[in-house]
């Protein structure tokens, strides 16, 4: 079984975030960097957008400010995303372009690299499967999202799981309008989005969807997840990328 | 400036501001939440619709080129969104649901 370092559960700011994903996979390009495994939350709680998205149309900026909440572009395509500390967590996998496990085919990888979320389900008793392009949908609904991008030559594919859903704080910080936040609203997104609190009750933790995960990645992908942690360069490299992250010059980009 | 938004049928939503002189593009920016493969390819397509036609067949010719060249993989939209949105946007079509 091949190993996989694992950079278990941390929390950070929404720009280092970003920072460690990228500063990964330009390390990983040197031959200085192993294929990786992370998950991570969102401290404080924050919205991240697609790569082609406009930050002013989709994030509701004044909210954001006013009630603490991070902004940040992502290097992926695909949409807006609300990272709720109490209410997800999030996965990075980072692996070399012709590694076993990153088909060259898109689709296939995520459908590839998405059986490790299904199987994490799986291990919380939630009967769940992969709905192209990049989703994951329990009972119907979705209940995780991934985004992928190829560059430096390096496959990253990053994605969220819900333990649970705050729709109402969810509209709040994506743009619209508040006046249309009904209930009506409230309930549609609930008719095409669940989490697992949602299907097994408020009792499974932040801790339980660790360990599903842990379980579910291993297993699904047959690695072995080796604890680890980034390297001195890693680190150093993630400083400073946090920076570009923090900056209105990439997150007003578009 | 014009803008239009489109969601693809089965894919993502794609939006477009376009600014026109006389036929032809002179300044356009699309968003949405697809997936382009390499993504500096969409900066490379906006860069290359400059100075084109308003036309579909010139914009699309544009957009396919710069796939091919470039060898994007798109996700959610296709070389002929591209130029079907910039040319419903200068029409002046109203998007769906607005």
């Amino acid at each position: 079984m091949d190993e996989m370092r694992f950079i278990d559960l941390e929390s950070h700011e929404a720009a280092m975030n970003m920072a460690i994903d990228e500063a990964i996979m330009r390390t990983m390009e040197k031959g200085a960097a192993v294929p990786t495994l992370r998950i991570y939350r969102w401290k404080p709680s924050a919205v991240s957008i697609g790569t082609f998205q406009s930050m002013k149309e989709e994030v509701d900026i004044a909210y954001c400010q006013m009630h603490g909440v991070d902004f940040v572009r992502r290097i992926t395509g695909g949409g807006a995303v609300y990272h709720d500390y109490e209410g997800e967590i999030t996965y990075s996998i980072i692996l070399p372009k012709d590694h076993r496990l990153a088909p060259k085919d898109i689709m296939q990888s995520y459908k590839v690299l998405c059986q490790g979320i299904v199987s994490a389900l799986d291990y919380l008793g939630i009967k769940a499967e992969f709905r192209p392009v990049n989703d994951i949908v329990a009972n119907g609904k979705k209940i995780s999202g991934s985004a992928q991008t190829r560059r430096f030559s390096c496959l990253l594919q990053h994605g969220t799981t819900l333990l649970d859903l705050d729709v109402r704080e969810m509209f709040s910080v994506l743009k619209v309008s508040k006046e249309k936040i009904s209930d009506k609203m409230i309930s549609d997104v609930k008719e095409r989005v669940t989490s697992i609190r949602d299907i097994k009750g408020d009792n499974v933790g932040i801790q339980d969807l660790r360990t599903a995960l842990i379980e579910g990645f291993s297993k699904a992908l047959r690695v072995e997840l080796v604890p680890g942690a980034l390297s001195q360069a890693e680190w150093e490299l993630a400083q400073k990328l946090a920076e570009k992250y923090s900056s209105d010059e990439w997150n007003f980009k578009r | 400036m014009y803008t239009y938004a489109y969601k693809v049928p089965g894919g993502k939503l794609l939006k477009v501001a376009v600014e026109v002189t006389d036929d032809h593009i002179t300044n356009v920016r699309f968003t949405g939440d697809f997936f382009l493969h390499p993504e500096d390819a969409l900066e490379m397509i906006e860069a290359k619709l400059e100075g084109i036609k308003v036309d579909l067949k010139a914009v699309q010719t544009v957009v396919e080129k710069t796939f091919e060249e470039e060898g994007v993989v798109a996700v959610g939209c296709q070389p002929r969104d591209f130029a079907q949105i910039i040319v419903q946007a200068v029409r002046g079509d109203r998007a769906p649901g607005t």
